[in-house]
């Protein structure tokens, strides 16, 4: 598959030539293999059992009524977009919406916590008193039970009544705070997850801040570099690799976040908070429509093989047309 | 460009000015405060968990504490230390040869064999859970700390060959070649030259899968039925009832399951970003 | 990518996937009670007071017991039900005893998942099925008339509020209100920073926000489907129910009302933060108890608001024993332990009658002890419930069974997609008209996915 050799190519230290093939070698087989057959056995055999179950139409709590119905799941699931996005019908399955949903959470949260984890890193990457205490407070999210952290969240700090962030805004005369959860539900969502996700940008960051050479740092500043010359100049571009790692890592799992969604908002209200995995476990686990449940799954599968191909590559080109060979 | 990685680098040498160690504080304990507050309102009665102006300094209560151990959290703990112990042994097994095949001893279409990987993780959870069910269910394999066990490493796998495969590029060819004049075997050179060059790695790594394993909620909540395989984020889930407030009893919950991974995190940050600025390293 | 696997491991998953459908069976030889019954036993139970209150009973039923192992696995309503279904219906046999509602029972007893529990039960003198309201034993039992859950408590709707606000308001609640005279109290009683004027549920989920939107559509003279299953959503009377219904939470309700479910409502009401609430009648045993409910003393009762008629709802968390059970005989020793009489009393005695599951039994309500407890509220609870017919729901005929629900297998999705679509109405980012005009279409869509019309 051409793609995925564009896209690995993207990873580190992996771009090497033609002259490699004669160094292909049956022992990294029987290496890989354990490996390979493990996640074949344990992921691919629940996979193509989906797979299998995607061609019926089958309501678990009404097994005498299951039907092979062939591709019609996939062809209603499209039907439905195809009519939302052309004619305006409503958006019957909810499908439309959950990909749009799922690009908003992981774009935005993926964006916002590269930004605000390379604050972080920045942050602590300087000597100050208590930079241990800051930093470990920092990384504390990434590191707290989602459900648990969600849950804090919704009841202790977006709470309208009883919640800390609207005490806030009383305090401070701002009149009464924005009920969270329902006026701005999938900020609500992004806030939580980037609160998670910004430290982990930060832990990968700051090990590429260690990375970088301090003399060059010091001849830079010897040279009077502001502290954001320097920091654009010199430290951006040797973080490049480390971003797009987090941006691959971070993408990988929030398109399948749905613990927040799942203690807070349940997909709420309207679809606004609905992202793929939270409606595919909604329709086949709530909903027990098992058939088109695994139809939306073997469909989220092919659309994040081929965001994935195609934020590696733009990625790719992006950072290597700006900072060159950094 | 790269030499001076491990000696004297890394931390930059002089103080920072005043107001940037005031805004880094502020940050700090801003992004800090949510977990900060879960903790202490554990140590809060019911009634006073729900007060404002929140109350940060009070006279600490056990009571929360006492009622949440008399519910048993001790099998929960358990099981959730042994998921997540376990998997990550299993997962750093299966994932040092591969990732250092991959990366050393690359064969045909390897790019293939790593994107495979990690495409495995593009199902939702949620869209195999059923086949899963009706599969653990013949193979005996519900309610049972194995079934979680097999699962986590399935879960942890990718990242894990993804990450550690980064660590052994870093590995200088020379000391391989000289390795392989000297006559070295396969099994020599990747245990006993390449994996001890890669240990920060491979702490770092152990360190990611078992803080997922340990925070992981979806299949724990639909594969395991009761103490003997049930996992803490179930014993959490235990204490949001509608008898009256639970908001402080939840607290002390949430604090207790999270505690390991956030004390385990905090003693091994300096490994865990030792560890990260290994891989993905040009 | 080569995502190969052979044929023939393809085959073996297929023919294990097959859910063989079997007939129901009967828990025949079921002795009285004898404490050498043996056995482990994976109960699954919604997180609510009740059952609580049994957890913490647990040990007494090891004593009675002392050879059945009892494993509690007690997760919050939307979770458990995720579980027990998923269980129940891969009959993967994961639990011996679960508790499952009204909307649920008839479908898997129909399925031949759950046990017939009513003949052994009703074969003991002292369990006294008779005693149990008639329209949970009928509601819980399959076509064939047996009885495949045992309730272990059960609810209506009504109005719970704050008699000392009504005071200095110089308002008087009625004992019979209208939808309209809750909407005058509601004005007249709301502060915009609480207490508000009525809390409601609006968390989506056909279990949560869907029950009590129902009983008021109902209310109205509205229905989800006529008998031909054409959607009734935007028929004047529902549609008017609907915005009802949302503008008074818009209004007069309580700001995190898209995040209110049971719970939420109920910690409201609690901290004084409510004026009214409309929910389940269990609550009211709760908030009775001035250890539980500061606000004990002021609180007051009333019959559920009418408008074209009185409708409420009706429901009973019941246990039923699944089909693949190794422990028979165990598992009815429990499912009879628990919804026995003397469980009633076992409550009372050990942990106070403000945890007694109650609501099912017509001996709890002559209960002396209970009706002392209860006096602001056990006649109006027993009146309300009795006055419910799950098949009567609205003025209209409908095709389902059910009064806060459509009683078919296929609703959740359906509930869970409208009341999402109108939670979004009462956060305030779309027009009542829209969302109708939506749950309308999705409505009918669903119908005819699911071979109704």
């Amino acid at each position: 598959m051409s793609t995925t050799s564009r896209m690995t190519s993207a990873s580190p230290r992996s771009a090497r030539g033609k002259g490699d093939a004669r160094r292909y070698s049956t022992i990294g087989r029987w290496l890989v293999a354990p490996a390979l057959v493990y996640a074949i056995i344990v992921t691919q055999i629940p996979f193509f059992y989906a797979l299998y179950i995607s061609t019926f139409r089958w309501n678990l709590m009404q097994p005498q009524r299951k039907e092979n119905v062939g591709l019609q799941n996939y062809r209603d699931l499209i039907a439905s977009v195809k009519d939302s996005v052309l004619h305006g019908a409503v958006d019957i399955y909810q499908f439309r919406a959950a990909i749009v949903n799922s690009v908003i959470f992981t774009v935005a949260t993926v964006v916002v916590s590269l930004v605000l984890g390379l604050l972080f890193a920045e942050l602590v990457n300087r000597r100050f008193p208590g930079r241990n205490i800051v930093r470990t407070m920092l990384i504390t999210p990434f590191l707290v039970m989602p459900v648990a952290g969600a849950l804090g969240w919704k009841n202790l700090m977006m709470d309208p009544d009883f919640g800390v962030i609207d005490w806030v805004f009383r305090t401070l005369h701002l009149g009464d705070g924005p009920v969270w959860l329902a006026q701005y539900p999938r900020q609500s969502i992004v806030i939580m997850l980037v609160w998670r996700w910004a430290p982990f940008m930060m832990l990968i960051l700051l090990a590429g801040m260690q990375s970088i050479d301090e003399e060059v740092r010091e001849a830079a500043r010897v040279d009077g570099a502001t502290l954001w010359q320097e920091f654009y100049t010199i430290t951006l571009p040797n973080l490049y690799r480390f971003m797009q790692l987090g941006a691959l890592l971070g993408t990988v799992y929030i398109v399948q976040e749905t613990d927040a969604i799942f203690m807070t908002t349940q997909g709420g209200p309207g679809t606004l908070t609905t992202n793929l995995p939270y409606l595919v476990y909604e329709t086949a686990v709530r909903g027990s429509q098992v058939g088109r449940g695994a139809a939306m799954g073997v469909i989220v599968v092919a659309l994040t093989i081929v965001a994935m191909t195609f934020l590696l590559r733009s990625l790719d080109r992006m950072l290597q047309g700006q900072y060159g060979d950094a | 460009m790269r030499s001076a990685r491990r000696g004297n680098s890394g931390f930059r040498s002089e103080n920072a000015p005043l107001t940037w160690t005031i805004f880094a504080w502020i940050v700090g304990l801003l992004v800090f405060f949510p977990v900060l507050y879960i903790v202490l309102t554990g140590f809060k009665t019911e009634a006073t968990a729900i007060t404002l102006p929140p109350k940060l300094i009070f006279e600490p209560t056990f009571e929360q504490y006492r009622e949440i151990s008399s519910r048993g959290f001790f099998p929960f703990f358990r099981n959730s230390i042994i998921a997540s112990l376990v998997s990550t042994a299993i997962v750093l097994v299966l994932a040092v040869p591969a990732a250092y095949a991959l990366a050393l001893r690359p064969m045909k279409r390897w790019r293939d064999v790593l994107f495979f990987f990690i495409s495995t993780k593009f199902m939702p959870p949620a869209g195999i859970i059923v086949p899963l069910y009706i599969i653990y269910r013949d193979a005996h394999l519900l309610n049972t700390l194995r079934g979680l066990i097999i699962i986590y490493v399935a879960m942890n796998l990718p990242i894990a060959i993804w990450m550690l495969r980064s660590f052994f590029e870093e590995v200088p060819r020379a000391i391989l070649e000289a390795a392989r004049l000297d006559g070295a075997g396969i099994a020599r050179e990747m245990l006993q030259i390449v994996l001890p060059m890669v240990i920060p790695g491979l702490v770092a790594t152990a360190f990611l899968s078992i803080i997922f394993a340990w925070n992981e909620f979806f299949f724990a909540v639909n594969l395991s039925a009761t103490e003997q395989s049930a996992t803490v984020p179930l014993f959490m889930q235990k204490f949001i009832t509608s008898e009256g407030l639970f908001w402080a009893k939840l607290s002390a919950a949430s604090t207790m399951a999270i505690a390991p991974v956030v004390i385990l995190g905090w003693v091994s940050q300096r490994q865990l970003v030792r560890g990260l600025s290994m891989g993905a390293v040009k | 990518m080569d995502r190969g696997l052979n044929r023939r491991d393809m085959m073996k998953l297929v023919s294990a996937a097959g859910v063989t459908a079997a007939t129901a069976g009967t828990l025949g030889h079921v002795a009285a009670q004898t404490p050498e019954i043996s056995g482990e036993l994976n109960v699954a139970m919604v997180a609510n007071p009740q059952m609580v209150a049994l957890q913490k009973l647990a040990p007494e039923f090891q004593k009675a017991y002392p050879n059945i192992t009892l494993n509690l696995l007690v997760l919050p309503e939307n979770e458990v039900r995720d579980r027990i279904r998923t269980d129940v219906s891969t009959q993967a046999g994961q639990f011996d005893v679960v508790t499952i509602g009204m909307f649920e029972a008839a479908d898997y007893a129909l399925q031949g998942w759950t046990l017939d529990v009513g003949t052994p039960l009703s074969a003991d003198d002292n369990y006294d099925m008779a005693d149990i309201f008639p329209a949970f034993v009928s509601a819980l039992s399959g076509e064939d008339g047996k009885l495949y859950a045992a309730p272990f408590y059960g609810e209506s709707s009504m109005i719970y509020y704050r008699t000392d606000l009504f005071e200095t308001a110089g308002l008087t609640m009625p004992d019979k209100p209208t939808w309209d005279e809750i909407e005058g109290f509601a004005k007249a009683l709301h502060q915009p920073d609480g207490p508000y004027g009525i809390v409601l549920r609006a968390l989506p989920g056909w279990g949560e926000f869907g029950a009590p939107l129902t009983s008021v559509i109902n209310a109205f003279g509205g229905r989800w489907f006529d008998m031909d299953w054409k959607s009734q959503l935007a028929s004047p009377e529902s549609a008017a129910a609907i915005k009802f219904y949302t503008d008074l939470l818009i209004n007069y309700g309580q700001p995190s009302a898209t995040t209110s479910g049971f719970t939420e409502c109920e910690n409201l009401f609690i901290q004084g933060k409510a004026a009214m609430w409309y929910d389940a009648t269990s609550a009211a045993d709760l908030l009775a108890d001035p250890s539980l409910n500061p606000q004990a003393a002021n609180t007051g009762f009333a019959y559920q608001p009418m408008e074209k008629i009185g409708s409420g709802w009706l429901w009973a968390w019941a246990f039923a024993v699944e089909k693949g059970t190794e422990h028979e005989e165990a598992a009815l020793a429990f499912v009879k332990w628990a919804t026995s009489k003397d469980y009633v009393q076992l409550v009372a005695s050990q942990l106070g009658w403000g945890q007694v599951p109650s609501g099912v039994r017509a001996s709890t309500y002559a209960d002396p002890g209970y009706k002392e407890y209860a006096a602001g509220f056990a006649d109006l609870v027993l009146s309300i419930i009795q006055a419910q017919d799950p098949t009567k729901c609205c003025t209209e005929p409908v095709p389902y069974k059910g009064l806060q629900f459509v009683g078919v297998p296929e609703f959740v999705t359906l509930g869970d997609q409208v009341t999402k679509e109108l939670a979004n109405v009462v956060a305030g980012n779309e027009s009542a008209d829209d969302a109708i005009e939506t749950i309308d279409a999705i409505a009918n869509q669903w119908a005819q996915d699911n071979g109704y019309q």
